[in-house]
């Protein structure tokens, strides 16, 4: 063999020993931040909201007497903070309360809400808003108020359940709405569970996107 | 001109040899390979993550959206995992990975349905920044 000959074999050999080194550096272990830690979930928070058509010939997407609306919470509330005068020694409450659709202010969701009062509930009745997920089912500038809703609490072991059957329409002027978006109930700060604790900014929303 | 074809020769069968451990490397991807490597390297989390806050939507009992919060500044950049867990610490329900650009972290989706009630807990992971 030529000595050009054997120099060019020579640096192929080197070339090739060189590409196997190559291979076994090409392994690369990277380091990292890895952290892992757990959290606390929510405790007390809103777990149902549903609407109820009345049975029989009520309009779906239209809020009118004998709808019902239920809102739950997966364990027993301070029935005294949601109203002042009930009490936890008793398992169901019932009292009448205006419940209105309101009109959202510039274009911005019609919103469920307790608009009356009740002598039995002197601070207020705490259950929080709910947005309807739409601004057309009360498209007038009066609230559709029902004065006279059955507002019924059942207490169990491990549940809280609310449910308001809406009495007769007193004002304002119903629309129907055929799309919109899944209502969200935001509850009330001051209600609590029985150890102190408030849904802070835990939220329930419906399975349906028409209400009522 | 005898040399010139030699040199030619010569060319060729290093080009050819240059070529076969490209080719011995692909078929050498085996469950069996000849040279492994391993390595030691510490690693340390980008933040304490227990006091991340975590709320949530609820949709008919089940959890539908779940927010973060209070996430370590220093864990921006980094990926990040969600999994709710049952009283047994089984899996019921997790989300992501996704990468940190704030210190809150909004799911709006989760794989697996959690039923509210049920979830006891939840783990957080971080990879990187």
């Amino acid at each position: 063999m030529s000595r050009p000959a054997r120099a060019m074999v020579a640096t192929a050999g080197v070339v090739l020993l060189m590409t196997g080194v190559a291979w076994a550096s090409g392994i690369t272990l990277a380091s990292a931040h890895l952290g892992a830690g757990a959290v606390s979930t929510p405790a007390m928070f809103p777990a149902w909201l549903s609407f109820t058509n009345k049975s029989g010939n009520g309009t779906v997407g239209k809020v009118q007497a004998g709808d019902s609306v239920t809102f739950a919470w997966p364990q027993p509330i301070d029935e005294t903070t949601l109203c002042s005068g009930w009490s936890n020694s008793s398992s169901s409450q019932s009292l009448t309360l205006q419940w209105s659709v309101v009109n959202g202010a510039s274009g911005a969701d019609d919103t469920l809400q307790v608009t009356g009062s009740s002598l039995t509930c002197a601070t207020g009745f705490h259950i929080g808003v709910v947005d309807l997920g739409s601004a057309g089912y009360d498209t007038g500038s009066t609230s559709i108020a029902f004065a006279s809703s059955t507002t019924a609490l059942s207490v169990a072991a491990t549940s809280t359940t609310l449910t308001v059957t809406l009495g007769s329409q007193t004002t304002g002027t119903a629309s129907v709405v055929s799309s919109g978006n899944a209502a969200v109930w935001t509850p009330d700060a001051a209600l609590k569970d029985r150890s102190g604790r408030n849904c802070g900014s835990d939220l329930a929303q419906s399975s349906t996107t028409v209400q009522f | 001109m005898r040399n010139d074809l030699a040199t030619a020769a010569l060319t060729a069968l290093i080009a050819s040899l240059l070529a076969w451990p490209a080719r011995a490397a692909a078929t050498a991807m085996g469950p069996s390979p000849k040279q492994v490597g391993s390595a030691f390297t510490a690693t340390s989390s980008c933040g304490s993550l227990s006091g991340v806050g975590v709320t949530w939507t609820v949709t008919a009992n089940v959890v539908t959206t779940v927010v973060l919060t209070s996430i370590p500044t220093s864990c921006i950049g980094g990926s990040l995992s969600l999994t709710l867990v049952d009283s047994s610490n089984t899996s019921l329900a997790s989300a992501g990975p996704v990468t940190l650009t704030a210190t809150t972290q909004t799911f709006a989706s989760l794989t697996g349905a959690a039923t509210a009630t049920s979830v006891a807990g939840g783990y957080l992971s971080v990879v990187g920044p």
